[in-house]
């Protein structure tokens, strides 16, 4: 090997790990590694799950052309898992979208007309004509967007305004709704305040830990690498794995337990019933620091009103609760013996004791974790709740490896959705439309007109797909994400909604996808590292980006396409004329003066931007994301929901809010932790107005439907480790196509034999919404128990949603995903 | 091929009179999903992948690529007993013909695998042998 | 037999009132240099070898001087050295 080859590879080894931790070397080593390789490395949080890696990100020629775990970042350490390593291809799919596309017939828009380009002001006019006749015709109920927990925070706040202060409607809703709003609502129940209390430090404190439904290997590889380790090193660590079928957490569990489904609400109660009958209720913790209430019962499935099941349910919707004394709680709970939880789940009592034993025993440090299971689930509120008065009654959280932790699916479903309030029913900061308090809070920093927010909630997701096939939603956008294979019911409702000849539907998506084949009007759209980001994981840690490459030429990000398309709307065309009057200054006004040139999200000039790229600063003049994030940021800071500044994010690998006076918090509710703690107090549950938890009783009740004659399985769905959600980035990466090509049907094997079928078997799986043709898998990953099985939805040739019911959780409007009876038959 | 239809068709608005509707003469592009099919279709299920018994290693694409496994992986990994150790580990993988883990997976000079790298499958997977890709891509590493 | 060459990067974090002790140390590595060292500590580092094995050795060495907090490997390359 020649000495310059040597020298080269030292220079390049040198420069990676000089770059890794922001260090500038002598030029010559510098000019060495250059003279090859031009690979300029910037840091980016991961494009997927919620755990929130950090990876470096290698670019060439305006090219991504290698990427790494970033070892700077706490919460990976240089570690990435398969999708994260692949993060280099997900923008080189050979179809990406770079034109504008509407469905036309002889040069005019047709619904049934087949997809040509058009130019993006064509597009936009298009989008105009439609909104405006929709919002003067039916009103501001009548248009909708459907936005993502994968927004930046900033694509995210600037929907919200478009939205809520624009178009005055209240249609916005994230597709948050179908993963994280069991959580939200949990939390806002007990605590007040929305987010965990702990964070990953918890994963080397605790001893034992309790996954609820939750499969970690696979959905948040990086956090279950660092719980196998503290696993794997300490010797009284345990893991107890909670599922409606084995799966590869199993493989490190101490204490594997598979459930029948939806009795995870009996185990729940059981163990709080252990608790308080072995006598390890924290008494002074209890009195101090929590409250018990009785919540209602028999509220329904979240479907529509006409439907049986919601005329049966006593109570449809209701999150009532009353006041009662811990003896009434302890009463409460008493039904819920170990007999009865083995009898309902299935598991053995020996097991389930040695779980309650371990929450029960003070010495025992748990952190337990959960996600879909728990939350896409018709009573996730209350399993939410649940999980939360196990923690409470034994004063086990918010300290170190003490810790109730609602792990989060999506990249940003905390700081975009849930921080920023872009549902249906929320403002920024934990604040909703129904409170007059805070609408005139969010009316006064978005310098509005009182009485501009409109105080009724609007169509939830689900709503959304229902307002859709009615006719009620008209004009209906949607950003990031792809409902028409990821939401429930498929034929009955969305794809209805979507093909409704009344309806007038765009899509934005970088790569051509099931809803967008769906769709009137396809936009381009730019991705991740082709713009400037910002994204909060599941720890509070909010992280940022810099645009690292520029997008294919014709694609756009969702933020330049808000805020460009606000340009087109006059206040006087969108706003009623009593509104005008309390500010008439606005009358000649367009949305994009009132709601982004309004001084304060264009107040920093694009020269602050540290990078060389930023498309939407140059195209809007100022630098956008930095405005907008500032004029954001008003609204936490001080509240509980402190940001610290927009320029320290781009210099670190994220902070875990509430920061203040630089420092991130890192567990909450807690003194010596939690800034809003005063010395003193212990514990405040400042979320509430006396500051104490909620303990609530709730009962077990039975999902929307159970398996019969006919449908005679309990159908599961979910993800994989190699894909994310639809797979429109991962399928199209050849590593992670081959990894794993195809859905499939997990079945027990007795399962398979009993209906004549065996693994690779071609087969029908039906429910009485629809069918989807699949092969059988009876050694696979997945291992259900007899009468359950599991697909995951991944695969866009075998759309398994349209099998199941567009049921929720009454409270919080999310869909029960794991649910659904069918049956298998072959083909 | 798309610069011609935006050459195209700013002639053809030049060409037009202003205040007309939208008057593009593009024409219609084939696009489609991954799906394959009409939504509508219940289509027909792909053949089961077949993953290689054994095979060569495979070339990775840009330096941190974690390499994918030649071969299939149905190797348990328990608390107890990692699998894919009995012929990856350092001491195992000579004899074996296997690739020996790589030095940032260890803990010592003896490679005792460092228990965050622990679950193997999490970054390298097997590759389906009748699978190629569903849509090309133009990754490049240059 | 085929030979290789391997090249290893690390950034070694030394408390920062041994980080000239460190240095010796580490100078005095065969296959070792040092490319920076920042204020707070922080070296960057090559390791060069013809096998797996002496690289990892001298990452012992490295773990095991006393004043290095922590080290993380960064970048590992692999060339087969052609026979002639």
């Amino acid at each position: 090997m020649s000495i310059s080859r040597r020298e080269f590879l030292k220079a390049n080894a040198a420069v990676a790990a000089a770059t890794a931790v922001g260090v500038t070397l002598p030029v010559r080593i510098v000019e060495a590694a250059e003279q090859k390789d031009n690979i300029k490395w910037d840091k980016a949080p991961c494009r997927f799950c919620g755990v929130g890696c950090s990876v470096l990100v290698g670019t060439n020629n305006g090219k991504v052309v290698a990427t790494q775990g970033d070892p700077e970042s706490p919460v990976n350490k240089g570690l990435n898992c398969i999708k994260g390593y692949f993060l280099s291809k997900i923008m080189y799919g050979k179809d990406r979208l770079t034109t504008p596309l509407l469905r036309m017939t002889d040069g005019k828009y047709d619904k049934e007309g087949e997809f040509t380009p058009i130019s993006w002001d064509s597009a936009f006019d298009i989008m105009a004509e439609k909104w405006k006749h929709t919002l003067n015709t039916k009103g501001p109920t009548a248009v909708g967007m459907f936005g993502s927990g994968q927004w930046t925070v900033w694509e995210g706040y600037a929907a919200s305004k478009l939205h809520k202060a624009g178009f005055l409607t209240n249609n916005l809703d994230p597709n948050a709704r179908h993963c994280m709003a069991s959580a939200v609502a949990g939390f806002m129940r007990t605590f007040g305040i929305d987010e965990p209390m702990g964070c990953y430090d918890d994963l080397e404190a605790a001893d034992h830990f309790v996954l609820w439904g939750a499969n970690m290997a696979e959905m948040h590889p990086i956090l279950w690498a660092r719980l196998s380790d503290r696993r794997l090193s300490s010797p009284t660590s345990r893991v107890h794995v909670l599922s409606t079928f084995e799966n590869r957490s199993f493989d490190l569990a101490d204490n594997p337990m598979v459930f029948r489904p939806q009795s995870d609400l009996v185990i729940l109660n059981y163990i709080a019933n252990y608790i308080i009958e072995n006598d390890a209720v924290n008494k002074d913790f209890v009195n101090k620091h929590t409250k018990f209430v009785l919540g209602a019962t028999d509220i329904g499935y979240g479907l529509r009103p006409e439907h049986p099941l919601e005329q049966k349910a006593a109570n449809p919707g209701s999150g009532k609760s009353t006041p009662i004394s811990f003896d009434e709680y302890a009463k409460f709970v008493s039904t819920y013996t170990l007999e009865y939880a083995s009898e309902m789940s299935g598991v053995e009592p020996e097991k389930l004791e040695i779980m309650a034993k371990a929450y029960a025993d003070p010495s025992i440090k748990v952190m337990s974790l959960w996600t879909m299971g728990i939350n896409q689930h018709t009573r996730g509120v209350w399993a939410n709740n649940m999980l939360y008065n196990i923690h409470l009654l034994t004063g086990k959280i918010a300290t170190p490896g003490n810790s109730p932790f609602s792990l989060t699916g999506q990249p940003s479903a905390c700081g975009t959705a849930r921080e920023v309030g872009t549902f249906s029913h929320r403002l920024p900061a934990d604040m909703v439309v129904t409170n007059p308090k805070h609408r005139a809070i969010t009316e006064k920093l978005w310098q509005l007109p009182e009485g501009t927010i409109p105080p009724k909630p609007g169509y939830h997701a689900v709503q959304q797909s229902r307002m859709l096939k009615d006719g009620k939603l008209n004009c209906y956008w949607t950003m990031c994400t792809n409902n028409v294979q990821a939401g429930p019911n498929i034929n009955e409702e969305i794809l209805p909604g979507f093909r409704n000849p009344e309806n007038f539907i765009v899509v934005s998506d970088p790569y051509p996808t099931v809803s967008a084949m769906a769709a009137d009007l396809i936009l381009p759209t730019a991705m991740w590292v082709e713009k400037e980001g910002a994204y909060g994981n599941a720890e509070r840690r909010t992280h940022m980006w810099h645009q690292q490459v520029k997008a294919p030429e014709g694609a756009m990000s969702d933020l330049w396409q808000l805020v460009e398309f606000s340009k087109r709307f006059k206040v006087s065309e969108v706003w009623p004329a009593e509104l005008i009057a309390k500010k008439p200054e606005y009358a000649d006004k367009t949305l994009y003066d009132v709601l982004f040139a309004n001084g304060v999200v264009d107040k920093f000039p694009s020269s602050e931007c540290k990078a060389e790229l930023n498309d939407e600063a140059e195209a809007f003049g100022f630098y956008v994301q930095k405005g907008l994030f500032e004029e954001y940021a008003q609204f936490g800071r001080g509240h509980a929901h402190d940001l610290a500044d927009f320029d320290t994010y781009h210099e670190n690998r994220g902070a875990r809010w509430p920061v203040v006076n630089g420092k991130e918090t890192l567990r909450r509710f807690v003194e010596g932790s939690d800034p809003y703690v005063k010395a003193g107090e212990g514990f405040n549950f400042y979320g509430k107005p006396d500051g104490k938890a909620v303990i609530f009783a709730l009962p077990y009740e039975p999902a929307a439907e159970e398996p019969n004659e006919e449908f005679d399985l309990w159908l599961s769905t979910g993800r994989v480790l190699e894909h994310w959600h639809t797979g429109s980035m991962t399928a199209r990466v050849p590593e992670l196509y081959r990894a794993y090509p195809d859905a499939q049907i997990f079945l027990h094997p007795e399962d398979a034999k009993a209906r004549g079928l065996k693994r690779g078997d071609e087969v029908i799986v039906a429910s009485p919404r629809g069918e989807v043709k699949t092969r059988v898998e009876t050694k696979g990953r997945n291992k259900p128990p007899r009468g359950v099985a599991f697909m995951p939805f991944f695969d866009a040739r075998q759309l398994v949603n349209k099998l199941l019911l567009d049921a929720t959780d009454p409270l919080s409007k999310e869909t029960d995903f794991k649910k659904c009876p069918v049956k298998v038959m072959k083909v | 091929m798309k610069k011609l239809f935006t050459a195209a068709a700013l002639i053809m608005a030049l060409a037009a009179c202003s205040g007309q509707q939208t008057n593009t003469q593009a024409d219609p592009v084939n696009v489609s999903s991954l799906g394959q099919s009409a939504i509508t279709d219940i289509r027909a299920a792909d053949a089961m992948p077949i993953y290689p018994k054994r095979g060569a290693s495979i070339e990775r694409d840009f330096v941190h690529q974690p390499p994918m496994i030649p071969h299939k992986a149905d190797y348990k990994i328990t608390m107890k007993r990692n699998g894919c150790m009995s012929c990856h580990s350092w001491d195992k993988a000579k004899k074996r013909k296997a690739t020996p883990i790589d030095i940032s997976h260890v803990k010592d000079d003896k490679g005792s695998l460092n228990n965050q790298y622990y679950s193997c499958t999490q970054c390298h997977a097997p590759m389906a042998e009748n699978k190629l890709q569903l849509v090309e891509n133009t990754f490049s590493n240059k | 037999m085929s030979q290789e060459y391997h090249v290893t990067s690390l950034v070694v974090h030394a408390t920062p009132k041994a980080v000239s002790e460190v240095e010796t140390k580490i100078r005095a590595l065969e296959g070792a240099e040092i490319h920076a060292v920042t204020y707070e500590g922080k070296f960057v580092i090559t390791l060069e070898g013809d096998t797996q094995r002496s690289i990892l050795d001298n990452v012992e060495a490295i773990n095991a001087l006393e004043g290095v907090l922590n080290s993380s490997l960064i970048y590992h390359q692999v060339e087969p050295i052609a026979e002639n």
